[in-house]
C-alpha cells in the first residue's frame, strides 16, 4: 500500500509521462497506475498538459497532410510487382533453400524419389476419381453450377498441384494450389491454415526466384467468411506460392515473420 | 474510447479506424515538437508522416509496461526531427538555433483560441524561466534527469520535484 497523495507530489509521475524513468521505476508506476485508478486520472492530466502545450506552440498555418495521404502511404504504392531489397528477403530465400535442399535429399534416393517429391510439391496430377472427390468439395464451396467445370479443370493434365508447407511461425499449417498455367486459373485450397485473427487477413504471394520477388495475388478475404477454396487468376511465371498472414486490406509486401506456408512449383 | 484502449486496439487489431484516431489526437502536438526542433514546416510535414508511417510499422514494439504510448510517440519524433537536421541538405540551410517548446506560445500569432488554450497560454506567460527551461528539457527535448541536473546545475533530486511543481502551475485537467 502506497500513500497515494506522497507518491503523487514525489514527482515519479511526471517523469513517467516524460519517459525518464528506469525500466525498474516505470514497471513499478506502471504496476500501480493499474492498482490506483486515482493516479491514472493523474498521469492523463499531466500528458493532456503536455499535449496541450505542444499543440500551442505549432503555428497556427502548420497543418498536418490528411489522413487519407497518409493512409496511402502506408498502403505503398499501388503497382503489383515490388522491387526488392535482397536482404530483407534473406528469410524467405533460405526457407525456399531450405525446401530445395530437402526435395535434393529425397531425390538422391531413387527409391523414394517418385512418391515424396509428389508429396512434398510434386506436380501431381489427380486421378479422374480424386478429381471428383475434390472438384465436387470445391464445387460445393464456390458454387455448384461449375462443379463440372472444377472437375473437368482438377483433373486436365495441364493442371498443377503444389502444396504449400507450414514454416517456422505455424509448422503445422499447409495449403494447396491447383494452378492452369494456360488459362491463369489458379484455385487455393486454405483449409490447412488457422483461422486468421480479428483485422488480419492472409495473403496469398506469387514468388520467382532469381531475382527473389514476391507479387501479390490477393488476400484471401473470403477465408475469413468460412471458405475454403478461392479462385484466384495468376498470369505470373511463380516459382513458388507463398501465404503470409498481414493486417487486413492486405500489404504491399509480404510480412516474412508472418509466413505461413511456403511451396515451390516444380520440382527439378 | 478511452486512450489506452484505443492504442491497444490498434496494437492487437492494426485498426484502421483506431490508427486514424491516434492521428487525430496527436498530430498536433508532434507537430508542434517536430516544427520546434526543425523550423521548416514542409519538412515537418514530411516528417510527421515518416513518424506515423514508424508508428504503423513498429507498433507491435512497444509496451504499455515501458511508458505511455505518447511518451512512445514522444520520442519516435523528436529523434526522427533530430536525424533531420543532421542530414546534409539541412546542416546547409539551417543555423540549427535551438527554441524551445515556449517560443512561439508566448509570442502568439493572431489565433483562435478556446478559453482553455486562453488560460494556458497566460500561464505559460507566467511560467518561470527556470520552470520554462525544465519542462522544455524533461518533457520535450528527452534529457535525461541527469543530464537536466548538470544542465541547470541543480541537485539530481531537485528535478523531480521541479519537473512536478514546474508542470503543476500549467496543470490542465483533461476533464475539464
Amino acid at each position: 500500500m502506497i500513500n497515494i497523495n506522497e507518491y503523487i507530489e514525489s514527482g515519479i509521475l511526471e517523469l513517467y509521462v516524460a519517459g525518464t524513468l528506469n525500466r525498474e521505476d516505470s514497471y513499478e508506476v506502471y504496476a500501480n497506475i493499474q492498482q490506483y485508478p486515482e493516479l491514472k486520472e493523474h498521469i492523463k492530466n499531466i500528458e493532456y498538459t503536455v499535449i496541450k502545450v505542444a499543440e500551442l506552440s505549432k503555428k497556427e498555418t502548420l497543418k498536418a497532410y490528411p489522413f487519407t495521404k497518409l493512409m496511402n502511404a502506408v498502403n505503398g504504392p499501388q503497382t503489383k510487382v515490388i522491387p526488392i531489397k535482397w536482404y530483407s528477403y534473406m528469410g524467405w530465400a533460405a526457407s525456399v533453400l531450405l525446401t530445395i535442399g530437402i526435395i535434393s535429399l529425397y531425390t538422391n534416393n531413387t527409391d523414394l524419389k517418385k512418391n515424396l517429391t509428389k508429396q512434398i510439391a510434386g506436380n501431381e496430377i489427380l486421378d479422374e476419381q480424386r478429381a471428383t472427390l475434390q472438384g465436387d468439395l470445391i464445387a460445393k464451396n464456390i458454387d455448384l453450377t461449375t462443379r463440372d467445370e472444377v472437375i473437368a479443370f482438377l483433373s486436365s493434365s495441364e493442371t498443377l498441384k503444389v502444396n504449400l508447407a507450414g514454416q517456422t511461425v505455424s509448422p503445422e499449417s499447409y495449403a494447396q494450389v491447383y494452378w492452369d498455367k494456360n488459362t491463369n486459373e489458379m484455385y487455393v485450397d486454405l483449409n490447412g491454415l488457422p483461422p486468421a485473427p480479428a483485422g488480419k487477413v492472409y495473403q496469398l504471394w506469387s514468388l520467382t526466384l532469381n531475382p527473389l520477388t514476391p507479387t501479390s495475388l490477393g488476400t484471401m478475404d473470403a477465408y475469413n467468411k468460412g471458405n475454403r477454396y478461392i479462385k484466384v487468376s495468376n498470369t505470373n511465371k511463380s516459382e513458388a506460392f507463398g501465404i503470409t498472414l498481414e493486417p487486413a486490406g492486405g500489404s504491399k509486401s509480404p510480412t516474412l515473420e508472418q509466413l505461413y506456408t511456403l511451396g515451390l512449383t516444380n520440382v527439378s | 474510447m478511452d486512450i489506452d484502449n484505443l492504442v491497444k486496439k490498434f496494437q492487437e487489431e492494426k485498426d484502421v479506424l483506431a490508427y486514424q484516431k491516434l492521428y487525430e489526437m496527436y498530430n498536433k502536438s508532434m507537430l508542434g515538437v517536430i516544427d520546434t526542433i526543425l523550423q521548416d514546416e514542409d519538412l515537418s510535414k514530411d516528417v510527421l508522416q515518416e513518424v506515423f508511417l514508424k508508428v504503423w510499422d513498429n507498433i507491435e514494439s512497444y509496451s504499455p509496461k515501458r511508458g505511455r504510448f505518447f511518451t512512445w510517440l514522444l520520442n519516435i519524433s523528436r529523434n526522427a526531427a533530430i536525424d533531420k537536421t543532421r542530414s546534409k541538405d539541412y546542416k546547409l540551410q539551417k543555423k540549427n538555433q535551438s527554441i524551445d517548446i515556449f517560443v512561439n506560445i508566448s509570442e502568439p500569432e493572431d489565433r483562435e483560441v478556446s478559453d482553455e488554450e486562453k488560460t494556458l497560454i497566460d500561464k505559460v506567460k507566467k511560467l518561470s524561466e527556470k520552470c520554462r527551461k525544465i519542462i522544455d528539457l524533461i518533457f520535450y527535448k528527452g534529457y535525461t534527469q541527469k543530464e537536466t541536473s548538470e544542465e541547470l546545475d541543480i541537485p539530481l533530486g531537485t528535478v523531480k520535484t521541479r519537473s512536478r511543481s514546474c508542470l503543476s502551475s500549467l496543470k490542465l485537467s483533461i476533464n475539464r
